[in-house]
């Protein structure tokens, strides 16, 4: 099979999942401002919370891909899992950054502040340095296969913000609802319930969206390299 | 409905947009070097490129 048709099936499954997951955000979307009840306590505001945990899901999910891609590399050394890691990085900053954005609008209406140093929110934003680093680091290196794997190491290293976000609300006193795991924070109703699961579907559906995406830059980039490195030949 | 609502209703779909059209622009700029380079090989080496493979 050549690139060019490599390509060709490359875009055909990126636009059947653009349709793919515009379709399911769409229906999330009519579920949380329609189908979803109104809280009690917070009212409207609380439908906040089901873009703020659907986008936090995937920029953990997109920091651990990072990880297993810098495994992968580390052990394989192939080109193709460093741009995974890659890949994911740029995507995983952009949700995690919407989770950041949306907790402390909810926080504003509920909290009454828009930001305060708990663990839950301090990790957040800590996390949220480290990755932009990783991106700004991988930039100062000049040698790609030394960029590979320092990177690697550092996305492998980074992920540990992943467990410890998740679980900073447990091990530690916070002002953070803990719905999920049957806190007693915040109760949510089966249609809450069902609406969280369709906005996770939605949000996952786009993560993997973007990342083909963002991959196709990074073979367009090699296609690039390859280029000048046999002019360069030549 | 709440202001701080519509802000993170916004917030969903302003992120991901800049997200996309920031790999859209770097993609045609990458297309646009690739074609560069093809025409400069072409132009030292006529005939000498199997484009499809690169």
């Amino acid at each position: 099979m050549s690139e060019r048709d490599r390509n060709r099936n490359g875009i055909g499954l990126g636009l059947a999942l653009t349709a793919l997951s515009g379709l399911t955000m769409l229906t999330a979307i009519v579920m949380v401002f329609r189908y979803a009840p109104r809280e009690a306590t917070m009212g409207d505001v609380q439908r906040i919370f089901y873009f703020h945990v659907s986008s936090a899901w995937v920029g953990f999910l997109a920091f651990l891909i990072t990880a297993l891609g810098g495994l992968l590399y580390l052990i394989k050394g192939q080109r193709r899992w460093d741009a995974l890691a890659l890949s994911s990085v740029e995507v995983g900053l952009t949700f995690i950054t919407m989770a950041v954005v949306t907790g402390s609008l909810w926080a504003g209406a509920a909290w009454g502040t828009y930001w305060t140093w708990e663990p839950r929110l301090t990790i957040s934003a800590i996390q949220l340095m480290i990755y932009v680093a990783y991106l700004m680091l991988r930039r100062a290196l000049d040698n790609p296969e030394m960029r590979a794997r320092f990177a690697a190491a550092y996305g492998i290293v980074a992920s540990v913000t992943v467990p410890l976000s998740w679980f900073a609300i447990r091990w530690w006193r916070t002002i953070h609802p803990d719905v999920l795991t049957g806190g007693e924070s915040m109760a949510i109703t089966p249609r809450m319930l069902h609406t969280l699961l369709v906005s996770l579907a939605a949000f996952s559906l786009l993560y993997v969206t973007l990342l083909l995406a963002r991959l196709r830059l990074e073979r367009a980039r090699d296609a690039l390299d390859a280029v000048r490195r046999r002019f360069g030949a030549d | 409905m709440p202001d701080h609502l519509i802000a993170a209703y916004a917030v969903l779909w302003v992120l991901p947009f800049i997200l996309i059209a920031t790999i859209w622009v770097r993609q045609r700029r990458l297309e646009r070097q690739i074609e560069h380079e093809l025409a400069r090989m072409d132009a030292a080496h006529p005939a000498h490129l199997d484009h499809d493979n690169l």
